[in-house]
């Protein structure tokens, strides 16, 4: 068993500025490294109207940590502070977990800012555990957070290091393990400041003056004593909110939170193995008006994983809708997710078109996808043929979604017609023109020469009973086409041939 | 070195076959003013008298073409029914429709052997939507064959070139159809057809501009079958009675309507008299 320990020094602080620590840096620079959120204005989390943790501008002014709020804000003026909120930290803490499910089945949260993962099952497939660590490093990074990740034997001793920094685990400060100050002290005051020394110190002795629980933890450090963790189950739904410290006016400063989103429902869909069909964003005002919030479904012809496919289409439908002109949250949830099937991708570039014809499905779906988003869902569709006698009956607009049932349709047609050749001899087919009128066009007999004909077609006695004799005819402007004249004597173009 | 003095004394040896002399003409790097450029990659018309005027023996495989017509229903789909059928099916890429004029009438489209499961119908609701449509479609590489139908007034010659680009660069036939009327602007479309109704089932081609050759004009194409006149003498005698029938019934009718209300009983056993 190897464990991985994962450490968000500045987790109190970035719950409150996820929105905006893409829009100053750009995305390459955030995955070089856990840079966090390099914001220029100093700011502080302040816990119990003391400041317990400040960002570098806030540090280099001269706030340290555990100074009054009024202190702090007597050295800077226009300094920002936030209100330390857990339970936003916990939900963070278990939506990075979720994240970083790609990398190991086993992860166990620490709170209040650590992740434990199991490393040991994950090697063979990341080679091993620097790597595997340095990837870890790298997402969280461009999830917008600073990390400190180590390994080690059992989940305590490498969460320990993650949190101190350490190299070595006798040099871990006492302060970062799960002591209460007073004990701290009381170490302190016996010489004792590492682990390396409290260790060293005869179990008894110990047991005797701090109690049985520190050495069953020095125990669960070492491994002697098994120390079981608590898997965390990812949840079924993902639905992220972001909130925004600043309102965002237009479109396209709005893209960048979005696409941070959509970055964490990648990694979301990766670690389950998952595509999503549907996506539903939700934008808010400040207010947080009923009516002042925007729900705006996204769909997609097949599931998607990709952040960038899932925002070429979002930018398409956002250019057409109306924003609440302050949006100051925003929300991104999943829905109709489907089992994820990759597909292999072409070794050799392959002019479209080729010979084989094995032109991919999924592009075909994508340009769909993109134009419904652009011009409307209704805008694009298939044709399709029904068994119907009335000319007008016997064709069908075909929804390009489900593609499957009417294909099922076709061949069922297909074959009975194929019966059906088998016992009789199929009579010629009628002629049929390649334009169709809908509806028929009245039109005047003088104008029209007739060719052929007559073809009388009469179906839907009921519903209103149709009695037509159909002619191919040419119109005066030269064209080809069908004309029917009806039981009442009124001539009507109902096609071209063309 | 060596080779250009082979030949050379080859053709000195004055042992020259005729097929010697054939194959170099067909050669790919020859051209001869009197012959059509070798397009690289075109499929074939369907129809023999159009190919041979056409670059390449075919239409193109990627780029622009352009059908001036004067009106819709000339027989510009029957023109290009043999390459849909063949692209629908020998390729699983869809032949996108941009605001057709009509309905594609689906049973007409099956009855060609036209693939219909391919055809991707878009109705955008403006002009711009139309080119942005036609433009993505072109240039996603996921259409084998766009037609559109675009508003005349506002297409300008620097959309034909950025639908030409976008046509080669997805390799996609994109059909523009067009009022005849646009024959005379310019237009950087690779080939240019006007298309005019001739007798019945055919249709009048000219070939406004091509790659490597000439404008042609008269090109008659035989684009449904063939009727014969006396078929069609007994159909059209046939309508003459029926329409002397109903003449005949109508008069009938009209005398009814002009006689007196008391008099209908005498009026319709006269009737019944007369016939």
């Amino acid at each position: 068993m190897l464990w991985l320990g994962l450490h968000f020094p500045a987790l109190a602080q970035e719950v409150f500025h996820l929105g905006e620590s893409l829009r100053d840096e750009d995305p390459a620079e955030a995955l070089a490294g856990p840079t966090g959120p390099r914001v220029a204005e100093p700011r502080v989390i302040v816990e119990d109207n003391r400041v317990v943790l400040c960002n570098a501008a806030a540090l280099n002014a001269g706030i340290v940590q555990g100074c009054t709020l009024a202190t702090a804000h007597s050295i800077v003026s226009g300094l920002r502070h936030h209100q330390r909120d857990p339970e936003r930290e916990a939900g963070r803490l278990r939506q990075l977990g979720e994240m970083l499910y790609r990398f190991s089945a086993h992860i166990s949260l620490a709170s209040p800012s650590g992740l434990i993962l199991e490393a040991g099952g994950s090697l063979r497939l990341f080679g091993d555990v620097a790597a595997l660590a340095q990837q870890v490093e790298a997402l969280c990074g461009s999830l917008g957070h600073e990390v400190c990740c180590r390994w080690a034997k059992t989940p305590l001793a490498a969460l320990l290091l993650a949190r101190s920094r350490a190299a070595q685990i006798e040099e871990v400060p006492l302060s970062c393990m799960n002591l209460n100050t007073d004990q701290v002290e009381r170490f302190a005051n016996m010489g004792i400041y590492s682990l390396g020394q409290l260790l060293s110190l005869p179990r008894q002795s110990v047991a005797r003056r701090f109690g049985q629980h520190l050495v069953d933890e020095l125990q669960r450090l070492s491994g002697t004593l098994p120390d079981p963790q608590s898997c965390l189950q990812p949840a079924h739904q993902f639905h992220h909110d972001l909130h925004l410290l600043e309102p965002i006016h237009s479109k396209e400063a709005l893209l960048f939170p979005m696409q941070r989103l959509l970055i964490e429902l990648h990694h979301w869909l990766v670690g389950r193995q998952l595509g999503a069909e549907l996506l539903v964003w939700h934008f808010a005002a400040a207010g947080g008006h009923p009516e002042r919030r925007l729900r705006l479904p996204v769909s997609f012809a097949r599931p998607q994983q990709h952040q960038e496919s899932f925002l070429g289409i979002t930018r398409l439908r956002l250019e057409q809708v109306e924003l609440p002109d302050d949006v100051m949250s925003i929300g991104l949830e999943a829905r109709r997710l489907q089992p994820w099937s990759a597909d292999s991708q072409l070794l050799f570039q392959q002019l479209p078109g080729e010979a084989g014809g094995a032109w991919r499905a999924r592009e075909l779906e994508d340009l769909v996808d993109e134009l419904r988003a652009r011009l409307g869902r209704s805008a694009c569709c298939s044709i399709e043929v029904l068994d119907q006698h009335c000319p007008e009956n016997a064709w069908a607009r075909a929804p390009l979604s489900n593609r499957r049932r009417t294909n099922r349709r076709r061949t069922n047609r297909r074959r009975s017609a194929s019966g059906a050749v088998q016992q009789a001899p199929a009579a010629p087919p009628p002629t049929r023109p390649l334009w169709l009128f809908e509806p028929p066009r009245a039109t005047a007999p003088e104008k029209l020469t007739l060719l052929r004909g007559p073809e009388r077609i009469q179906a839907g006695w009921w519903q209103a009973g149709q009695c037509r004799d159909y002619y191919v005819a040419r119109h005066e402007d030269g064209a080809e086409c069908w004309a029917f004249v009806d039981a009442h004597d009124r001539w009507y173009l109902h096609g071209y041939f063309s | 070195m060596k080779t250009p003095e082979t030949t050379i004394s080859e053709i000195g040896s004055s042992e020259i076959s005729t097929a010697k002399i054939k194959k170099l003409l067909h050669h790919p790097d020859l051209w001869r003013a009197g012959q059509l450029t070798q397009a690289p990659d075109t499929l074939s018309s369907g129809f023999a008298v159009l190919d041979e005027h056409l670059p390449g023996c075919g239409w193109p495989r990627a780029g622009l073409a352009e059908f001036l017509l004067n009106t819709t229903g000339v027989g510009e789909l029957r023109l290009l029914a043999p390459l849909m059928r063949e692209l629908t099916r020998s390729e699983h890429r869809w032949v996108a429709w941009i605001n057709p004029p009509f309905i594609p009438y689906a049973p007409a489209l099956e009855a060609l052997d036209i693939d219909i499961s391919r055809i991707l119908l878009i109705h955008p609701k403006t002009h711009q939507e139309a080119l942005w449509a036609l433009e993505r479609a072109s240039r996603s590489g996921t259409c084998s064959m766009t037609l559109a139908w675009l508003d005349e007034q506002q297409l300008h010659l620097k959309d034909t070139r950025r639908l030409q680009l976008a046509a080669r660069q997805g390799h996609t036939l994109t059909c523009l159809f067009r009022p005849s009327e646009a024959a005379a602007t310019n237009s950087m479309a690779e080939l240019r057809l006007q298309m005019t109704p001739g007798e019945p089932g055919s249709v009048a081609l000219d070939i406004c501009k091509r790659r490597g050759g000439w404008p042609v004009s008269g090109i008659r194409l035989q684009i449904s079958e063939q009727r014969r006149p006396q078929e069609i003498r007994e159909q059209l005698s046939l309508w003459r009675e029926k329409k002397r029938e109903q003449r005949r019934d109508q008069r009938r009718h009209q005398r009814q309507l002009q006689a007196e209300v008391p008099l209908t009983e005498v009026s319709s056993t006269g009737s019944r008299v007369t016939h």
